[in-house]
């Protein structure tokens, strides 16, 4: 039988549609099984940048301190420079875009030893980002996308933030201590990419997204901080001191409000200056504070009911010798242990500290915070020295010494908190500078609250202390310019001589102050230490540091609203009501 | 007759089956290579959006950023006494403190200053 041509034509189809599926099904098992060298070369492989978490001040996410930001790092392969292109004209839109001195870059040009040179410092300028992308004229640049840190308000808080290095790792201050929150996760996109280079999207294979950093709350206010900074400028610029710190703190809490310390640095150049720079001191700096600590003995000797407000101390003509060595004195004649405290006598708390013996006065020094760090969260903190047990036997000098702020050594921040504790009718507590720190999803990691660390003085005793320092401020006192206008204050100067070779130095000093307003109703302690003031000028802590303390006082009292409670100015024919 | 011939031969070209198998199989060809394209062509989609995503986030945060640095006490200070704005804070007379209930809080100087001026408009009103 034959067959009929129609019959013929149809298995003809049928046969080369089976031909060109046996040839897709031999493609097939060949993209399978056989070597993917060649396919190597379209996986595409990207890694998401992992956003470093902010740091905010008191006021919330309003006000950054720290934020990161993507950024592109330029850099150069002078062997990937096409021959038909002009290196000139390269170089020179290069350095308008990158803002470079055109000399760096045609080094970065010349240089043969790399493929990889970078162009300054990453960008995120979106004009220089266009330019370099989209000009067909360029060749031989490429860049990598990075993280870049930055901080809005440019030298505020540096010692506190502190910064991070080019490696994206938190190196000083907050940065450092809370790295392990702040940092982020990277991501990573893997799958295939096409001739262009460019991702194709449905042959992802792996998708992780990055997760950002948690960000860190602080209790510092930028307000109180610009306040501090700026008063403590002045006034090292006043007195031409060579550094200086000032804090503020709460009292009833303990947060602290302001944390300055000068010279300060850049936190997004911090390799302009030098590494003693980046030492934040108000807590790394163990010295010793002179007069101011004689609020702490006066306390002590109350509260052991040796001594009462009134009890008379006789200073005689301002020299007292004990264990062979002179203590001389400013104040003459007979006081009572409130005007030892207002004229800061030497002699009369130094006679407190005999009567207090050397085991009491080293008790209510560690209850009070001093001799070891108070873990405020910062890296560097330093715990003073306060001599122990059997070191007070070997110089039986200490026991006058110690009580007037001698032979002992604290940090700003022990300091500020003692003298807090006495405003917070005798509780220490915990001096802390991070509010809280919040994932990425808002989820609160870690808040810090208040905690008392000990109660080394009974209430009424710390009111009577308190008492007694607002008379430093008043007439006849040693810290009158430490005054602010409508507030009460109370507070304590300190002049100490530095230890240099040889023993005492007689030009170089510190002059503290440290005190609280208002002192009827404390509410914030301010501490200001000015490191060796020009000795041709004054150089007291009542002349140097309290009139620092009085402008971050007044300005601090104002900003938090503090009603005054010495009236001020009583206006026309109005009474107070 | 011819016609029905020609139907006849159209029948035995091929088995039915074999032609059902050939329309399912090109069928699901041609409806995947449609989906396969639709879903490059989302992807595609999806990836710029990923990068223009990218892109405004990153400006947003530098305007952000440069509105942070605009916003600094010392540039506000600058920018006052740029335009001859001089602030202060306000006199003690001047402040009228409430409690937590919106009460004025005895014992202030601005009290007395507030009662007097009542004062002096009631008796305005009084006046015949």
């Amino acid at each position: 039988m034959q067959e009929r041509p129609e019959h013929n034509r149809v298995w003809l189809v049928a046969a080369v549609l089976f031909c060109a599926l046996c040839c897709l099904a031999g493609r097939l098992a060949f993209l399978h099984l056989a070597n993917h060298s060649k396919l190597n070369d379209f996986e595409y492989s990207r890694q998401l940048l992992g956003m470093r978490g902010r740091i905010f001040d008191s006021n919330g996410t309003q006000f950054p301190m720290a934020i990161s930001l993507t950024a592109r790092q330029y850099f150069v392969d002078p062997k990937s420079i096409k021959k038909t292109h002009d290196v000139q004209y390269i170089i020179q839109t290069v350095s308008a875009a990158l803002k470079l001195p055109i000399e760096q870059v045609t080094e970065c040009f010349n240089r043969t030893n790399s493929r990889y040179i970078k162009l300054g410092e990453p960008t995120s300028d979106d004009h220089a980002m266009t330019l370099l992308s989209t000009n067909k004229l360029l060749s031989g640049i490429g860049s990598d996308e990075t993280i870049v840190r930055s901080y809005p308000q440019d030298r505020r808080m540096s010692h506190v933030l502190g910064f991070v290095n080019q490696e994206g790792v938190g190196s000083a201050g907050i940065e450092q201590k809370y790295n392990t929150y702040l940092r982020g996760i990277a991501g990573l996109i893997e799958g295939e990419k096409d001739a262009m280079q460019a991702e194709i999207r449905d042959r992802r294979k792996i998708d992780v997204q990055p997760i950002a950093g948690s960000d860190v709350h602080l209790t510092l206010d930028h307000n109180i901080q610009y306040e501090v900074e700026s008063a403590l400028r002045e006034g090292i610029e006043a007195c031409q001191a060579q550094s200086g710190w000032a804090l503020v703190q709460q009292v009833k809490t303990g947060a602290i409000l302001a944390m300055a310390s000068f010279p300060d640095f850049e936190p997004a150049n911090y390799n302009d200056t030098s590494r003693d720079v980046w030492r934040n001191k108000a807590i790394s700096e163990n010295y010793e504070p002179g007069s101011v600590m004689k609020a702490f003995t006066v306390a002590a000797a109350l509260n052991e009911n040796l001594v009462t407000p009134q009890t008379i101390f006789d200073v005689g003509e301002g020299i007292f010798f004990w264990a062979g060595k002179p203590l001389r004195d400013h104040v003459t004649g007979r006081i009572t242990v409130s005007t030892a405290l207002k004229k800061s006598s030497n002699i009369a708390c130094a006679k407190m500290g005999i009567l207090l013996t050397p085991k009491r006065v080293e008790t209510y020094f560690r209850s009070f915070g001093f001799g070891s760090p108070l873990g405020l969260g910062l890296p560097g903190e330093e715990g003073g020295i306060l001599l122990r047990g059997k070191d007070w036997d070997r110089d039986k000098l200490k026991i006058t010494r110690v009580p007037i702020g001698q032979g002992v050594c604290v940090t700003a921040v022990q300091l500020i908190n003692g003298y807090s504790a006495l405003a917070n009718g005798g509780q220490v507590m915990k001096p802390y500078l991070i509010d809280r720190i919040v994932s990425e999803n808002g989820q609160v990691i870690m808040k810090n609250r208040p905690t008392v660390l000990a109660r080394p003085i009974r209430p009424e005793v710390a009111r009577a202390v308190c008492d007694m320092l607002v008379g430093v401020t008043e007439e006849g006192g040693t810290g009158k310019k430490a005054g602010v206008k409508g507030y009460s204050v109370a507070g304590k100067t300190g002049t100490a001589q530095q230890v240099g070779p040889g023993g005492y130095s007689s030009t170089e000093y510190w002059a503290s102050f440290v005190g609280f307003v208002p002192a009827s109703n404390p509410v914030f302690c301010v501490l200001v230490t000015l490191d060796r003031p020009d000795p041709k000028k004054s150089r007291t802590g009542g002349a140097v540091a309290a009139p620092v303390f009085s402008k971050i006082a007044t300005a601090t009292a104002r900003y938090l609203g503090i009603p005054p409670d010495v009236p001020e100015e009583v206006d026309i024919d109005a009474k107070v009501l | 007759m011819k016609r029905n011939r020609k139907r006849h031969v159209r029948m035995d070209v091929m088995p039915k089956l074999l032609v059902a198998w050939i329309v399912t199989v090109v069928s699901v060809a041609i409806g995947y290579w449609f989906m396969d394209s639709k879903c490059k062509q989302l992807n595609q989609e999806i990836r710029k959006h990923e990068m223009k995503y990218d892109k405004l986030e990153n400006t947003c945060a530098r305007e952000a950023l440069r509105w942070d640095e605009k916003k600094t006490p010392e540039k506000l200070e600058h920018a006052m006494l740029q335009n001859g704005l001089a602030m202060d804070y306000p006199k003690a007379s001047q402040v009228v403190r409430l409690d937590s209930k919106g009460r004025m809080i005895p014992g202030q100087v601005a009290l007395a200053r507030i009662n007097r001026v009542r004062g002096s408009v009631s008796t305005v009103a009084n006046t015949p």
